[in-house]
């Protein structure tokens, strides 16, 4: 009897997990090869996006830096009087 | 008795509100879809509650030319402005199948954990390292990591931004891009005259 209602709310869960995961059809960009591109970059992100983010925002900036030098010392102290 | 049921509500809200402002950096697309399935508007109070409690803190530090509490209507507005325009324009977009309206309280609210992140270690860094910088070794390197911070944050809130539209109106890639260079479009005017009037120097969005 309890391993019946064991099973019995297991399956109510995967079933829920199921719905949920679900709940929302996959993107479809209509041309294979940009929905492959879609699910290539977004896939990553899902789970700890911060991994990509920080590597990926430090090179932007320091690519800025080298492009436009002091002007970022100038726009770190205008965001520091942002709050 | 009741006021105890109230009491322990309140702080299971506030203790569920930071678990999933942590669970957004960890696992944004899980969080986010649990959040549009919730139909507990407590969090959204305890979130906005954390935002009240910035505006006096960092009006304390540094005095905004208005009152914090008419700055949190601003925000309130905003977030309520928020809700119906992609409430709206997500309707108009899914015409077969109606979008229900509580999935955006939740989600929407959610996405001003960036910014308040963004706000909260900025006031930090004001007390910790006031500006201005110089063009030191140090100035130098400050700056770049906090700009590299702040594109980070940028990054964060239009991943959340994103998800949260993707879970609450269920739309396409194409249609919620489309969206979401509307609402900037409308964003950058709105920001400009918040600078204008001197509300906000960074919008709080």
């Amino acid at each position: 009897m309890a391993q019946s209602q064991h099973k019995n709310t297991s399956y109510q869960h995967i079933e829920r997990e199921f719905q949920q995961i679900f709940a929302v059809k996959p993107n479809d960009l209509r041309m294979p090869w940009l929905t492959a591109l879609y699910k290539w970059t977004t896939g990553p992100l899902k789970r700890m996006p911060f991994i990509y983010f920080v590597p990926l925002a430090l090179c932007a900036v320091l690519a800025l830096y080298l492009l436009v030098g002091p002007l970022i010392i100038r726009l770190a102290s205008i965001l520091q009087y942002g709050f | 008795m009741d006021f105890k049921k109230l009491a322990i509500q309140v702080v299971a809200d506030a203790i569920s509100c930071m678990v999933n402002a942590f669970m957004l950096a960890v696992a944004p697309y899980k969080t986010m879809r649990r959040i549009s399935q919730s139909t507990d508007f407590g969090e959204v109070y305890a979130l906005f509650v954390g935002v009240c409690a910035y505006m006096y803190v960092s009006h304390a530090i540094r005095e905004y030319t208005y009152e914090p509490f008419v700055l949190l209507i601003m925000i309130v507005f905003h977030y309520a402005a928020t809700i119906i325009f992609f409430y709206i324009m997500g309707s108009l977009f899914q015409k077969e199948n109606p979008i229900p309206f509580a999935p955006f309280i939740n989600t929407i609210a959610y996405t001003l954990i960036p910014t308040l992140t963004w706000f909260i270690v900025n006031t930090i860094l004001f007390l910790v390292l006031p500006p201005p910088r110089h063009m030191t070794l140090l100035g130098t390197t400050f700056s770049i990591v906090f700009i590299s911070f702040s594109v980070v944050m940028l990054m964060w809130k239009i991943l959340i931004l994103y998800i949260a539209l993707r879970f609450s109106t269920r739309l396409p890639f194409f249609r919620l891009f489309y969206l979401m260079v509307t609402y900037i479009a409308i964003i950058i005017p709105y920001s400009i005259l918040l600078y204008e009037f001197q509300f906000f120097r960074v919008p709080f969005l």
